[in-house]
């Protein structure tokens, strides 16, 4: 959930939205291996490359350029946030013309429609991503000081890039700020962010120990620190405590569960902006915002069956102290509906 | 070259910057607003993803238009003056400038050319110069600098209302309430919490509207015009907020800009209109609605008949509360020897003037205030023809 936040891609534009779906699936194949091979799957597949333009970007000097009446120009967008959000972030101090480079050596890499009738593509690829050098910027590269040589059509120009930007200290640095931030506190103690840029930087990125190095800050560190938890972890965690059954599909046809994302107010597919949503608690803090798990958590509890106000208030007395008011509260409830909006709609559960 | 300026309203380089510099620099004493609090009200359009002032309000007078971008110019444009007209969805707007209540700011951003979405929507919501410095909004700090209140017509409450002021926020919701009792329960607990305490209180006090769930649906999307008419029936209440912030994403036409730009505007045209009847005239004539957008787009057109990301755009500021309409540009030209790094329209106004003008025209908010607590920045006597 973090890295797929992390990489988003999600807009209300109907195309982009089909590749929701996939995007998520290639981000989770590549959670146990390098950050590296996630970063390059992240980027170069279809949906990305859809939703940040990418996919009709044109070298300036390419074949494309020269023969194509439209279609044919440079844009930055990828660029420019494979630099600011998915990697080094503007404190590695890049300019405009790292942004540029950056740009022309994503030039060339798309959606391959094809794929679907000619039985997939590049086995090393994304599903449904081609590199196609007609719209690929010939020459060598600078980004960040270092220079990027094509080797025979510049295929390689991006995973080469993609290599040193995974390890590079402003990423690391930059990963393991927004991972504390996100499961520990607001504003994370800065040696359990160095706790992690360590893991980060011995491992070489490898996300199996940057991931454990999170976990024992989290135990080590997270009682001290009570969050509230973003609207989709307390969604999921809200039927995970009580197994209500989570709604896939709506009686009318369409996606329910991402009909509730959107009511409570993080709508999975169609985030606003490409950075993402926020990670502090106050941009989740306000009446309406609250009244949305209000409304939710109500609806959770009609269809929680399996769970009873006595199992809910031991639940409740382990969560918050058996001498809590909570677990009263939800002994005496007058239904099982009731009992279950208190539990998950209750400070110390929003803030487990 | 500099296109020469024909409209009366427009006001010299020279002027605006000597106007600033008599206000920036000096210990000239602080001006200050006599009296009373006014009655005005400030509606705040957030034009996310980088607003195109050039499709929007076009410069047909400049010769640089027609050659950077030969498929972005509609037909049927409203004229304004010799120089600019208005995108044809832009119709209220149009009207509205006909009766002396809108007022044009082209060629005018932040003091920001860095490009990036999230610095800029940052920096138009922060105020600040520099990104991701400030963990308040303008507005939010206005409304602690006034006492008044302001409500968001969004699901998050925006950066830009963000300040010691606790806002409301209202968004039309799909999901019926559970039984008040559950409410009544809950409110104790939540008060107990420092984190979750303002909310729950907030929350307790909640006035149902159910016209408004109605009126800002449709289908599964909201309806931009039923969040502008439930801000209205806000901005109307005698003793209710004087703020209200209305979202809208979606400007960022990398491709396809002549239909879905055009749709955006005809949003944003439409909700100004059914925000302005729902007002009445009698609390519209204390009304000022402002566009904020991060950036313009680049001058020229891409070749996916779209536009990349620039600086310099215009604002539209349309109420009762202005005494003229007008239009404010130092043009700076399409030339390109005129245009930003080449590319973008040059941002010659700083947005922190006109905003700082309607913080205190609409909020009576000393101009002296607005510099140190509000937007670093003191009107410059530019506006003063139009808001005051």
């Amino acid at each position: 959930m973090f890295w797929n936040n992390h990489f988003t891609v999600a807009t209300p534009e109907a195309e982009i939205k089909l590749f929701y779906g996939p995007h998520t699936r290639n981000i989770r194949k590549r959670l146990t291996g390098s950050f590296e091979a996630l970063l390059f799957d992240a980027i170069a597949n279809p949906g990305m490359l859809m939703y940040l333009n990418n996919d009709t970007s044109t070298g300036p000097r390419s074949r494309a350029a020269t023969r194509e009446t439209r279609n044919n120009t440079l844009n930055e967008n990828l660029g420019r946030e494979l630099l600011e959000l998915h990697t080094v972030s503007t404190a590695a101090g890049y300019d405009q013309k790292d942004v540029v480079e950056t740009a022309l050596v994503l030039t060339g890499w798309q959606m391959y429609a094809g794929a679907i009738t000619n039985g997939g593509t590049d086995a090393n690829l994304p599903y449904g991503t081609r590199f196609n050098s007609y719209r690929h910027e010939p020459g060598a590269r600078t980004v960040l000081g270092k220079t990027y040589m094509p080797v025979g059509d510049g295929e390689n120009q991006l995973r080469d890039l993609i290599h040193d930007l995974a390890i590079h200290p402003a990423t690391v640095r930059h990963l393991s700020l927004k991972l504390a931030r996100h499961f520990i506190a607001d504003d994370p103690p800065g040696d359990s962010v160095d706790r992690i840029v360590s893991a980060f930087t011995t491992s070489g990125g490898n996300l199996v120990a940057v991931h454990s190095a999170v976990v024992e800050e989290v135990l080590a560190r997270g009682q001290m620190y009570p969050k509230l938890m973003t609207p989709e972890n307390w969604l999921l965690q809200s039927f995970r405590t009580t197994g209500a059954p989570v709604p896939f599909t709506l009686p009318t046809g369409g996606d329910a569960i991402l009909f509730v994302f959107k009511e409570i107010g993080q709508s999975l597919d169609e985030c606003p902006q490409p950075n993402g949503y926020p990670d502090r608690m106050a941009d989740w803090l306000s009446k309406e915002m609250l009244d949305r798990r209000v409304r939710q958590a109500y609806r959770i509890g009609a269809t929680a069956t399996e769970v009873t106000a006595v199992t809910l208030a031991d639940y409740a007395a382990r969560l918050a102290g058996s001498d809590s008011p909570l677990v009263p509260l939800i002994r005496r409830a007058e239904s099982r509906a009731e009992a279950v909006a208190l539990l998950l709609a209750s400070p110390q559960f929003l803030k487990m | 070259m500099n296109a020469k300026l024909e409209c009366h309203e427009s006001i010299s380089r020279r002027t605006l910057i000597r106007g600033m510099a008599s206000l920036t620099f000096a210990a000239l004493p602080e001006l200050s607003l006599a009296g009373s609090p006014p009655n005005g009200r400030l509606f705040v359009l957030l034009l996310r993803g980088g607003m195109d002032g050039l499709f929007a309000a076009p410069p047909v007078g400049d010769p640089g238009l027609k050659t950077l971008r030969p498929n972005l110019i509609p037909g049927g444009l409203l004229k304004l003056d010799s120089f600019f007209s208005l995108h044809p969805s832009l119709s209220n707007i149009s009207s509205l400038y006909d009766k002396g209540q809108a007022l044009l700011v082209h060629g005018t951003s932040f003091p920001y050319t860095g490009r990036s979405h999230f610095e800029g929507q940052d920096i138009m919501e922060s105020g600040d110069v520099k990104p991701y410095a400030s963990p308040t909004g303008w507005l939010g700090r206005a409304l602690d600098a006034s006492g008044f209140s302001a409500v968001a017509m969004s699901l998050p409450v925006p950066l830009i209302l963000r300040g010691r002021t606790p806002v409301e926020n209202r968004y039309p919701s799909w999901i019926s309430n559970p039984p008040a009792s559950i409410y009544d329960r809950l409110v104790p607990l939540w008060e107990a919490d420092p984190d979750i305490g303002t909310s729950g209180r907030q929350l307790a006090m909640r006035m149902e509207s159910p016209e408004f769930d109605r009126l800002a649906r449709a289908g599964r999307s909201p309806n931009l015009s039923g969040l502008a008419i439930e801000a209205a029936t806000r901005l109307r209440e005698p003793d209710g907020p004087r703020v209200a912030v209305l979202d809208h994403v979606g400007f960022d036409t990398h491709a396809s800009q002549p239909g879905q730009h055009a749709q955006k505007l005809g949003d944003i045209d439409r909700a100004i209109g059914d925000f302005r009847r729902t007002l009445g005239d009698e609390t519209w004539k204390d009304t000022l609605i402002l566009t904020v957008t991060e950036f313009g787009r680049m001058a020229s057109e891409n070749g996916s008949s779209g536009t990349d990301h620039g600086w310099g755009s215009c604002i539209f500021a349309v109420g009762g509360l202005l005494k003229k309409s007008g239009i404010i540009a130092d043009w700076p030209g399409l030339a390109t020897a005129n245009l930003f790094e080449g590319r973008d329209l040059k941002s010659t106004i700083d947005a922190r003037a006109l905003y700082a003008a309607a913080v205190s025209a609409a909020l009576g908010v000393d101009p002296g205030l607005v510099r140190r607590q509000v937007l670093n920045y003191t009107p410059t006597r530019a506006f003063e023809p139009y808001l005051a």
